[in-house]
């Protein structure tokens, strides 16, 4: 039905806004004035082999002819192309990375929502009261503290002082790697002690990322709710009698949860970039590290792989906000005019 | 709702006996880390550090060097070596017991394929080798004798062939696994063993970004690896690295950053060395516009506040460089005074008045200007290196009592490569890490004209310089050939293309359990040596 | 005058805003009372207090304000001393109301069907799918066309006019005793309103519900109303029945508003012509709210607050004017 079709059309749309992408990094890499291959050969290796290098991977090509090739790999094998700083093709760096990174902004933002919409509400709700002034303390520090700090701060305590959680790494137990989710994996391998590991590898690094997300949605939430509870609507449900609970967690909810819905889409983008710093610190083996690696290497294969796939992702999220949106407001008109 | 609590008393549990899985600690096992991950396992192609501590552990090379020392060879895949034909000609013996690590014998063979494996791929180390031979140079006389026939004399040619590129590779393996591509890398050899190589481990996991495992090969010809396991998480944040020390859950980190050593110091369960490297730190001077007058690279070299830089940027782990060639090397000679920089702010104004380099206003202000141009120069300091933008912070305070004007641009390092070589800048805080431990990989690299412009894009071009660094090259009598890196490093300090600052310290972490670890400063470490009480 | 049965009693309602301001006394000492089965009118210019007694009424007044004293009896029970329980289960059952604009006072989100049942579900305790085919039976009573298909239907897919007939049909659903219609035609046009009007006056007598018809609009009051009262500022000045309140009105304040009603072609137009503007009531006048704007102002009205007199039998005024002789002034 319409839904259908407006899931079709905007998959479609994806495909000119990745090619757009596309040729925008082939064009940034073209203009800056950087040396990819002699960055790749590194400093001591001879003319020869640098040229070798460029030679390989079609640098003196105009770049035309470099967008045309990348995407005809692309197209017909499936082919990244092969990193020169890893060394291994870019779809296998992909596969290795991504699943690390996505499982941990998952985690990261199924948290955040958990316990920044509820917090967002009950702080509403208990205006001026300590549970609210609790709320906005938590929400502040979410949004002020920088994670870097947040995440030592966590990992000198919980992995050092107390010894209760790993600083470090996403398992430590070997399963077989089918999806690369290893929450999933361990399941699938119906090994649970696996499980339990990297459950327990998980919270740090997800619950340091969590904070951030968790403050802005608390305070978005709070503010919506605190407007959704003046609207005439809920004067009017309180004027028909109904209980509280109906008047808040039917009428004020469902329409206070649609300003932080609407940002999710972009905050779970937030939450995949947002991973680098603390890949970095936990020594999560994710997509974040790779990226930013591989820009200060201006290894063009791996950042325009990176990138698409992180557009494609992003693209995907707000596709899945959008409908979502729609499921709940009936005045957003999915199969209508564009919005 | 009961099943509910079914399921959170599994969950429960599960992370109990997850936690309970995770502690380390079994006696045949050792922790490693890696401060970021290796690039490649292909001994073709990799060229960093960190690969070669990768290949090194798992392949073996026809020679070493014996323990520390780095001053001689000793015996590994070949018993024994002759050179002959005036340098020309080397013939190795190998050893009859030596295994690949999936049972079959390593053979002349093997070693031919494999070098000439590096040549036709022709990757970034390739040049070693083939600065030196061609595909016709290694010959296979019989099953067990290699003999290679140089196409130019190399007295470092013995060096080259220590390096992680001289590895010997199994021909079956890698012909079972993409074979060779000229001019390309191997993808799979970039990530796996499988039996490829010979050494005292076997590489059994690479999980990119996270760990590498190293497994004892109990075949092995030589003596037997003394840990059965070699586990290297790969932790690129130092805080995460100092906490993991110091919670007992690594044993062994070698260049440690001297930064965070301050963070280790009085742990009880841990122990601090600082051997010396041969990882020389210097400042490329262009030799152009003013930089072009010997003179005033003269007088920068003596403006730069050595000692200081040496206390308080380098935590006093590091010593002075007087030249191209490191300390503890062969050739290396210690200067006399007066053939060496120290910091000297008034000897360095005399040498500039003398040079015509007048102050702009009242002497001691402003900069110093000669036919309306203004004294001084642009220096590039990559991003992310603290140590050199601190030197140079420093530096460039003290140059402002000559009347010099330092500028410094920081710059990525992706960035750094074109800019020098455009000489769209003056010069570069720099360093040479050496590829085999022979002064001739120092000399051509930093003083040898073409070599100098190409990687520092200084255009120092002494033809005495490159005469004496090309009949070193070949000078087969080893008093000789000392002598002339003599000369070299003197004339170094005459004509001061480079400021040369320091040779660094490695810092290594034990925990205070392990037992055998060596430095060697041309080697990566020896996980084989190692092991915990 | 024929005894009729009093409903609603207001008596002397106060009712107060704690802002960072000061307090606002939106109301101040507000008394009337409405009988069984009578359209009791409350008129005045916008910001005198009318839906301030409104929301005091359903015991709904928003944040910073409170009743400070005074007494609203529902058939001779004190709402006041009523618990919040208690109070939900008269709101809606006992007294509805019907808001100025139906488009904010509609959610949103949920569809006119459920919207109208609600009262059913949780007053009567109907089943859900009951309760919704009885909604689409009194909205189609409101004259919704296609009320079947309307119910379905959110609120943003229907016209002013139809949601405002279904803010009517939920105010309904549980036949009130009290309804109270806060300018529910202000925000439509003419000829829906006055639709809207006979639909009210129509459901009024088939129920047989008192009204309280709030309204800005002289010509609305004389079209609905049986009596009226007239605020200023917080009080009521005036209150007598329509009639009189047109032939006879005696408060200044009530002259000019009846001066201010221009012709009735444009009756709907706000009374913005009074000069003078409506007082901030965080300092209201002192004595007689009225009298800056007063064209009989005495000395004795900045100082002494007039009371309510009965100048004719069902006809009271507040103003110094009519305070008599025994006062001796
Ligand atoms: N929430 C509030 N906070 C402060 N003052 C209020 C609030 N609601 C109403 N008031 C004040 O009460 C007075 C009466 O308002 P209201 O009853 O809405 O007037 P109207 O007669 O137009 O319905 C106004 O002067 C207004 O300033
Ligand atoms: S009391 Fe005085 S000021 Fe008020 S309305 Fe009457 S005459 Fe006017
Ligand atoms: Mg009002």
């Amino acid at each position: 039905m319409k839904l259908g079709n407006y899931i079709l059309r905007r998959a479609a749309m994806l495909v000119p806004v990745l090619l757009g992408v596309l040729v925008l990094i082939f064009v940034i890499a073209y203009v800056i004035p950087a040396d990819p291959a002699r960055a790749w050969a590194g400093q001591r290796a001879r003319e020869e082999q640098v040229q070798a290098l460029e030679e390989r991977y079609h640098l003196n090509d105009p770049i035309h002819v470099q967008v045309y090739t990348y995407l005809k790999n692309v197209i017909l094998h499936f082919d990244l192309g092969v990193s020169p700083t890893t060394g291994r093709p870019v779809r296998d760096d992909l596969k290795a990375f991504f699943p690390a990174t996505f499982e941990l902004a998952l985690c990261a933002f199924v948290l955040a929502i958990a316990l920044g919409i509820p917090l967002g509400v009950v702080s509403a709700l208990r205006r001026n009261r300590p549970a609210d002034h609790f709320s906005r303390i938590v929400a502040l520090t979410g949004v002020s503290t920088p994670l870097f700090w947040l995440a030592l701060i966590l990992q000198f305590v919980f992995y050092f002082k107390l010894g209760w959680l790993p600083a470090m790494g996403r398992s430590t137990i070997d399963i077989t790697r089918y999806t690369g989710f290893v929450l999933v994996d361990s399941v699938l391998n119906w090994n649970w002690t696996a499980f339990g590991d990297a459950a327990i590898h998980m919270i740090l690094p997800a619950a340091t990322l969590a904070f951030y997300s968790m403050g802005y949605l608390v305070r978005i939430t709070r503010g919506s709710m605190l407007e959704v509870l003046e609207a005439e609507y809920v004067v009017t449900a309180k004027a028909k009698g109904l209980p509280r609970r109906v008047v808040i967690y039917r009428h004020a909810l469902k329409n206070a949860i649609i300003p932080p819905l609407t940002v999710l889409g972009v905050e779970f983008g937030w939450l995949l970039g947002g991973t680098v710093l603390l890949e970095t610190i936990f020594a999560w083996p994710g997509m974040g590290r790779y990226a930013a690696g591989s820009i200060v290497m201006v290894d063009l294969p791996a950042v325009v792989g990176y990138t698409l796939i992180v557009a494609l992702v992003m693209l995907l999220s707000n596709l899945v906000v959008d409908i979502l949106y729609s499921v709940i407001d009936p005045r957003i008109r999915v199969g209508g005019k564009g919005r | 709702m009961k099943s509910k609590a079914k399921w959170l008393v599994l969950v429960l549990l599960s992370l109990v006996v997850g936690l309970a899985a995770t502690g380390f600690g079994a006696a045949d096992k050792l922790v490693y880390l890696f401060y970021g991950e290796p690039g490649e396992a292909d001994p073709a192609t990799a060229y960093d550090m960190r690969s070669a501590t990768l290949i090194n552990n798992v392949y073996d090379r026809l020679l070493t060097y014996p323990g520390a020392d780095a001053t001689q060879f000793a015996p590994m895949l070949a018993e024994s070596w002759e050179v002959s034909n005036g340098g020309l000609t080397l013939t190795f013996h190998l050893r009859r017991d030596a295994t690949f690590h999936d049972g079959t014998p390593v053979t002349a063979e093997a070693v031919r394929y494999s070098f000439n494996r590096v040549l036709t791929m022709n990757q970034p180390p390739a040049w070693m080798l083939s600065q030196m031979m061609n595909l016709e140079s290694t010959v296979a006389v019989d099953a067990y004798t290699v003999q290679i026939n140089l196409t130019q004399p190399y007295a470092a040619a013995l060096g080259v062939l220590t390096h992680s590129v001289a590895s010997i590779v199994n021909p079956a393996v890698v012909e079972a696994n993409g074979g060779i591509v000229a001019g390309q890398e191997n993808t799979w050899m970039n990530q796996n063993e499988g039996g490829a190589g010979s050494g005292p481990y076997t590489m059994s996991e690479w999980i990119p970004a996270e760990r590498l495992t190293f497994e004892r090969y109990d075949g092995y010809w030589g003596k037997k690896a003394l840990t059965k396991t070699i586990e290297c998480p790969i932790v690129p944040e130092v805080g995460t690295r100092v906490l993991m020390l110091l919670a007992g859950d690594a044993d062994v980190h070698d260049q440690f950053p001297e930064t965070n050593v301050a963070d280790l110091e009085g742990a009880a369960n841990l122990s601090i060395l600082t051997p010396a490297t041969f990882n020389i730190d210097f400042i490329a001077l262009g030799c152009r516009g003013a930089m072009a007058e010997t003179a005033v690279r003269q007088a920068v070299s003596y403006a730069f506040p050595y000692d200081m830089v040496l206390e308080f940027v380098y935590n006093g782990l590091a010593i002075r460089s007087t030249g191209p060639i490191p300390s503890g090397m062969f050739g290396y000679v210690d200067p006399v005074a007066e053939r060496r920089y120290t910091y000297n702010i008034i000897k360095a104004n005399q040498i500039l008045d003398a040079a015509g380099w007048a102050w702009q206003g009242a002497a001691g202000e402003g900069y110093r200007v000669k036919n309306g141009v203004e004294l001084g120069m642009e220096v590039l300091a990559p991003i992310g290196e603290e140590v050199k933008m601190q030197e140079a912070l420093l530096w460039q305070d003290s140059l402002r009592q000559i009347g010099f004007n330092l500028k410094i641009r920081e710059i990525v390092y992706a960035m750094m490569y074109r800019t020098v070589r455009n000489h769209e800048t003056d010069g570069i805080m720099s360093g040479w890490l050496p590829d085999y431990a022979d002064p001739d990989n120092y000399v051509d690299a930093i003083c040898a004209s073409g070599n100098a412009d190409a990687i520092y894009g200084n255009e120092y071009n002494n033809p005495t310089m490159d005469s004496l660094i090309l009949q070193a090259k070949s000078e087969t009598d080893v008093v000789q050939r000392a002598a002339l890196y003599g000369l070299i490093q003197d004339l170094s300090f005459e004509d001061a293309p480079y400021v040369w600052v320091s040779q660094r310290s490695n810092v290594v972490i034990l925990s205070s359990a392990v037992q055998g670890f060596y430095y060697n400063p041309i080697l990566p470490i020896d996980f084989a040596s190692l092991y915990k009480d | 005058m024929e005894a009729k049965e009093d409903l609603l009693v207001v008596d002397r309602l106060k009712t107060q805003f704690f802002t960072y301001g000061g307090v606002v006394e939106a109301l101040d000492e507000v008394s009337f009372e409405i009988e069984k089965g009578e359209i009791f009118g409350l008129v005045g210019e916008s910001g005198c207090g009318k839906s301030v007694t409104a929301t005091s009424i359903l015991g709904l007044v928003s944040k910073p304000g409170r009743v400070i004293s005074g007494r609203i009896l529902l058939d001779g029970e004190d709402l006041l001393r009523k618990s919040e329980r208690e109070m939900n289960s008269i709101r809606g059952s006992r007294i509805a109301m019907i808001f100025q604009d139906p488009t904010s006072s509609l959610n949103p989100l949920f569809r006119i069907g459920y919207q109208v049942a609600e009262p059913y579900i949780h007053h009567q305790r109907r089943a859900k799918r009951k309760a919704l085919s009885d909604a689409t039976g009194i909205l189609a009573k409101t004259g919704l066309p296609d009320a079947d298909e309307k119910a379905r239907n959110y609120p943003h897919e229907l016209s002013g006019g139809m949601r405002q007939r279904a803010m009517i049909a939920m105010s309904l659903t549980c036949e009130p005793d009290l309804l109270i219609a806060d300018e529910p035609t202000t925000n439509l046009d003419v000829t829906i309103g006055r639709q809207i009007l006979d639909l009210v006056k129509d459901l009024q007598r088939e129920f047989g519900a008192s009204v309280l018809w709030i309204t800005h609009d002289m010509a609305v009051v004389a079209q609905m109303c049986d009596r009226v009262g007239v605020m200023y500022a917080g009080s009521i000045v005036e209150k007598t029945d329509v009639r009189t309140l047109f032939r006879n009105a005696k408060h200044p304040y009530t002259e000019r508003l009846l001066r201010a009603i221009p012709s009735a072609a444009t009756s709907s137009d706000r009374l913005e012509e009074i000069p003078g503007s409506v007082p901030r009531l965080i300092h209201p006048p002192t004595g007689c709210r009225f009298h800056p704007r007063c064209d009989y102002a005495a000395p004795v009205c900045s100082e002494t607050k007039p009371l309510e007199r009965e100048v004719d039998p069902g006809h009271w005024v507040a103003c110094h004017r009519f305070s008599g002789p025994k006062d001796g002034t």
